[in-house]
């Protein structure tokens, strides 16, 4: 770089950083013009600023290891309250003693971990009391307590423990000449200590044998849950990404990701349980290290597959081992986690259908996932390098095809293309700036779907694949209800082909309810689209089209598709503004799910309930029935809670319970909302919302939904605060800013985010103001305001939209320039704030949330005169006339009996107002 | 020995450029002396750390014939550069005693170890300061000095003559280039 550039770089660098996070984008681009590369250095220079963090830290020195004086110097000591009577064992990280209470008359046996490494001791224990509720919550009989933590004189950490007599599961297993079926037995209780753990959202990160104790009756014992993660540093996101991960793990059971320092998740253990039992059942370790060099580790963990175990030899139970446990253990032991079994309960159930000679779920790998793993190495240097484009698929494929016989041919094309597409839906779409990739993937995977299309001869099986293929296609590009590539022209294309097909199959004998089900969800699909482009009447068609179809078919319908349909038709009258219609086909979807979920177990089946009350709840909130959507939101959190106890729960569950407070807290007390005044409540919930958020957030730091969420939660949390409390309502939306900027940072903003950021701002804002920081105040809200301002509509039924946010940061503006005495500008934000709310109440005058801002910005006129008038006295009656016309809005709500009680305790204030002399 | 130090930190702060080419092997050998005379008398379990090395060297190599205000800026100037030195030799060997054998064996004289069993970072940052320092020198020397050396903004920002307010700037890039380059563990840039 020459010394001009990088002066540039540095220059900008600095100027970029006085701007707040969302004029920075606008500020570089005006600054740096044409020099796109001058622009996209200091962006991503910016996307690496982190200045409450470290790049490492100094490791201090230590003297070399004199491990045996100082264990024997430990015995007979004091820790904490306990008394060290001897060493049980030592490992990598320190050793455990076996000790007793010291003040305990009944000398009840603990066992200590006592660390003997400098590490960041304060830091480490802060995490530790974080995680302590948690882990000492764990209740189970195969689970060893733990007690107790803290750091000695010397400040070395230790962790007190529930004292376990008995010996590695290897070495029972080994010394009692346990039966193959003995064996396999014990391990599902392992299994089932594990799958706890899991429900309570703990993760162990290194199970082996060395922590699974048996004791002399045989009843297995899990040691050190959770303590993994208390030793490793650094839980924010950036940190997570370097590579300071101190490396707890134990080679012989840690899994690719752990090696990789990639994010840790059940499915960690799920692997560590698969080489546990793969040593039960061989008498040998899944893997040979030729070095503990880092590189040896990774190439024998990430790329060898171990031998199969009834080829390892070295075990007199090695006849036994059929081709099922073969493929149990290695299901288990899957490299890609998300391949692996999906819960300790499903690998624990494989193994029970093995003991009773039933065919067990786990398969042979074949040749389709060695294909697989090719496409997935390519897609890996496509990610890390975004050099290798997607042509490296279409090549294997091309390759594929010719080699193949014909019969296979297809059946490979499709694989691959389904391989492709779950993965451009899967991992890839949480990575932030990879959406060219995707993009040019789904183009390479079209080119051979198309190809196959036109192919001649295919069954209907395979034509539904292919319209399914289709369908996933167009979600990846244009389905705007999660992330995507934002070409609606291309996915409305592509369902049309999906359509097509579907039709096809759908309409003759009549008999193909998967056809049918995929013709309904792709107009519905198509639906969505026309609707979030803004055009509604074609939205319209399409659904009242599906909806037709159903009618049609309604002895054929799954509850499925009832439910799908049913919320987007109660969408639909919500965006025209008919919230009875609405709430009344949503109470339709709710009973469809409720039924369903009744008779289905399937994930899908039961999270329908909950999606369909928040729903109800949400057009209950609007409609002003503020009990309704109470108890709607209540059976949403009921559902929610049972649905994250199953143990096939995965992070989406539990982030449907934080979903759930949220709500709840919403229309408890946050007073942007229509609420019910209960403030207590409120904050209960929203930290509920919180505290499950950063727990699931810690878990897989990378799911951006999950973090999006958490940010509302902060946000709702600050706003609840705000009027009681500013100062930790400024912390929570510091938080709530945080999470924000770090998701915002490296790909082009969506209105969404835009518009968070702006609420953002707004709520700061008003902190800032009631701290007294106006200028501050001013300046964040002046921010926001631009923001809003360039936002056009959003159809999301849970943002405010941007009509009646500029008109609330008017009305904040308005409130700190009359403060000031500068009653011109008051005047002119006020005017525009009830302006705006008026025409937004106008057009939609059944939403209680706009009757509400406009009944806002009445007031806040009003307030203004009644200021001015202390000057000018004839002003007074100005002031009361504004406050009479909040004071109608809100008497007319009580007269149609709606959104109580918050409109009479409005309507009281109000009232008050004008009698004041 | 206080002497030469002195002697060449004087002249080092005058502009002669030579004499930080003799200052810098001379506060090597002694602060990797010290740290192993120092740990080989402790308790087996004692860590200690840089930083408190590099305050105990300076008293006892820096006599008070230099001026207070600018020697012991440039004393920590130079024992922050040769700390990182000293730490990275360690991480190196360390990590290849590991390689080759198979079986870590530490032997008598490495009776130092930094004590992370994965110095992988130490040395990713010590590779990517010495592409910082191809293009823009000062940075590296801040990182050093606030890292290794564990000096504050006014002790760098008198070591290297310029404004606290500047050290703190540049810090704040030097962080972000550093972090991004560790990252990404390849010499990319503009």
């Amino acid at each position: 770089m020459t010394g001009e550039r990088w002066h540039q770089v540095e220059e900008l660098f600095a100027a970029a950083l006085e701007h707040p996070l969302p004029e920075r984008e606008r500020f570089l681009d005006q600054f740096c013009g044409e020099d796109r590369d001058l622009k996209r250095e200091v962006v991503s220079l910016l996307a690496c600023d982190a200045p409450d963090e470290r790049l490492l830290e100094i490791p201090p020195f230590l003297s070399a290891d004199g491990s045996n004086d100082r264990e024997a110097a430990v015995i007979g000591r004091r820790i904490g309250p306990y008394r060290v009577r001897s060493l049980i064992g030592r490992g990598g990280m320190g050793a455990v003693y076996l000790a007793v209470r010291d003040d305990d008359q009944y000398q009840k046996q603990v066992a200590i971990k006592l660390l003997n490494r400098g590490m960041d001791t304060g830091y480490m224990l802060s995490r530790f009391r974080q995680e302590r509720q948690i882990l000492a919550n764990l209740e189970h009989p195969f689970i060893a307590r733990l007690l107790d933590g803290g750091a000695t004189e010397e400040g070395l950490p230790y962790f007190v423990m529930e004292y376990v007599e008995g010996v590695p599961i290897t070495d029972f297993c080994a010394r009692g000449g346990l039966s193959l079926h003995e064996r396999l037995r014990l391990f599902r209780l392992v299994c089932e200590a594990v799958q706890y753990a899991h429900q309570h959202l703990v993760v162990h990160r290194d199970i082996k044998p060395g922590n699974i104790l048996t004791t002399k009756e045989g009843v297995p014992k899990l040691l050190d849950f959770g303590i993994a993660k208390v030793l490793e540093p650094g839980a924010s996101p950036a940190a997570a990404l370097t590579r300071s991960e101190l490396r707890m793990f134990t080679p012989d059971y840690a899994s690719p990701e752990q090696v990789r320092g990639l994010p840790v998740s059940t499915a960690t253990d799920i692997y560590s349980l698969g080489a546990v039992l793969y040593e039960l059942l061989t008498g040998q370790r899944p893997h040979r290290f030729h070095s503990e060099a880092p590189a040896d580790l990774d190439h024998a963990i990430c790329e060898v597959e171990p031998v199969k175990p009834s080829m390892a030899g070295g075990s007199e139970l090695s006849s036994q081992l059929s081709g099922d446990l073969d493929n149990i253990v290695l299901a288990a032991m899957r490299k890609e986690p998300q391949r692996r079994y999906a819960s300790a309960a499903e690998l624990s159930e494989d193994v029970r259908r093995h003991i009773e000679c039933l065919p067990v779920l786990a398969r042979e790998d074949r040749w389709s996932y060695r294909l697989w793993k090719f496409v997935r190495r390519n897609r890996m240097a496509v990610i890390a390098a975004m050099l290798i484009s997607a042509s490296l698929v279409g090549v294997t494929v091309v390759a594929l095809l010719q080699a193949g016989r014909a019969e296979r041919r297809f059946e490979l094309a499709r694989q691959l293309a389904n391989a492709v597409v779950a993965d451009i839906e899967g991992p890839l779409e949480q990575l932030p700036g990879s959406t060219a990739t995707r993009a040019q993937m789904i183009q390479t995977v079209l080119r051979y779907l198309d190809g196959l299309a036109r192919e001649p001869g295919k069954d209907p099986a395979f034509e539904l694949e292919m319209a399914d293929t289709y369908r996933q296609i167009a979600d990846v590009e244009g389905n705007p209800y999660r992330p995507n590539l934002g070409r609606s022209a291309a996915a409305l294309e592509h369902l049309q082909k999906a359509m097509a097909i579907y039709e096809r199959l759908a309409a003759p004998a009549g008999t193909e309810a998967r056809a049918l089900a995929g013709l309904i969800a792709t107009s519905v699909a198509a639906s969505d689209i026309e609707a979030r482009s803004g055009n509604i009447a074609a939205a319209e068609t399409r659904l009242e089209k599906a909806s037709a179809i159903a009618h049609r078919n309604r002895a054929r319908l799954v509850p499925q598709t009832e439910v799908l349909l049913h919320t987007r038709l109660g969408d639909a009258k919500l965006r025209t503004g008919d919230v009875h219609s609405a709430l009344a086909i949503y109470r339709r979807a709710v009973d469809v799910a409720v039924r369903w979920a009744g008779s289905d177990r399937g994930m899908e089946a039961r999270n329908a309930p909950f999606v369909s009350y928040v729903r109800l709840g949400l057009a209950e909130l609007d409609s002003g029935d503020l009990y309704g959507a109470l108890r709607s939101f209540e059976e949403s959190l009921r559902w929610a809670e049972a649905v994250s106890r199953q143990s096939a729960a995965t992070a989406y569950e539990h982030a449907t319970v934080a979903g759930a407070h949220r709500l709840l807290a919403n229309v408890l007390g946050n007073p942007d909302n229509l609420n019910l005044g209960d403030r207590p409540q409120a904050i209960l919930h929203a930290r509920a919302a919180i505290r499950i958020g950063e727990r699931l957030a810690a878990t897989d730091p990378r799911d951006v939904r999950i973090r999006e969420g958490l940010a509302t939660a902060y946000r709702s949390m600050g706003v609840i605060l705000l009027e009681e409390n500013p100062e930790e309502a400024l912390m929570s939306l510091q938080k709530a800013g945080a999470i924000s900027q770090h998701l915002n940072a490296g790909q082009p903003a969506s209105a969404k985010l835009r518009h968070d950021a702006a609420v953002d701002q707004m709520l700061t804002g008003e902190c800032l103001h009631r701290l007294h920081r106006d200028r501050e105040a001013i300046q964040r809200l002046e921010a926001a305001l631009d923001v809003a301002k360039s936002l056009t509509a959003t159809s999301r039924l849970d943002q405010i939209p941007p009509a009646s946010l500029v008109a609330r940061l008017h009305r904040d503006i308005g409130g700190i320039l009359v403060e000031r005495g500068d009653h011109d500008e008051a005047y002119s934000n006020y005017s525009k704030a009830v302006a705006l709310s008026e025409e937004a109440a106008q057009r939609n005058p059944s939403s209680m949330k706009l009757s509400r801002e406009y009944a806002d910005s009445l007031e806040s006129m009003g307030r203004y005169y009644a200021t001015v008038a202390a000057h000018k006295p004839n002003l007074t009656q100005q002031s009361r006339a504004w406050f009479q016309k909040s004071l109608d809005i809100w008497r007319s709500l009580k007269a149609r009996n709606v959104a109580e009680p918050y409109a009479t305790t409005r309507q009281l204030q109000v009232a008050a107002l004008i009698a004041k002399p | 020995m206080p002497l030469d130090v002195t002697k060449l930190l004087v002249a080092w702060n005058e502009g002669n450029q030579a004499a930080l080419d003799e200052l810098i092997p001379l506060v090597y050998q002694d602060l990797h002396q010290r740290a192993r005379n120092y740990l080989r008398q402790e308790r087996p379990d004692h860590t200690l750390r840089p930083t408190a090395l590099i305050h105990e060297a300076y008293l006892r190599m820096v006599n008070d014939k230099v001026p207070e205000w600018s020697g012991r800026a440039h004393f920590f100037a130079v024992a922050s550069r040769v700390m990182r030195q000293i730490l990275v030799d360690h991480a190196r060997r360390h990590q290849a005693g590991k390689r080759g054998s198979g079986v870590a064996k530490v032997n008598l004289d490495e009776a130092i170890v930094p004590s992370v069993s994965d110095n992988s970072d130490l040395m990713a940052l010590d590779e990517a300061l010495d592409r910082l320092a191809e293009f823009d020198g000062r940075k590296c020397r801040i990182v050093e000095m606030r890292y290794f050396g564990g000096c504050t903004v006014e002790e760098t920002a008198e070591a290297l003559g310029i404004a606290g307010i500047t050290v703190m700037r540049e810090m704040r890039l030097a962080e972000a280039w550093l972090r991004r380059a560790m990252l990404r563990g390849d010499s990319a840039s503009v």
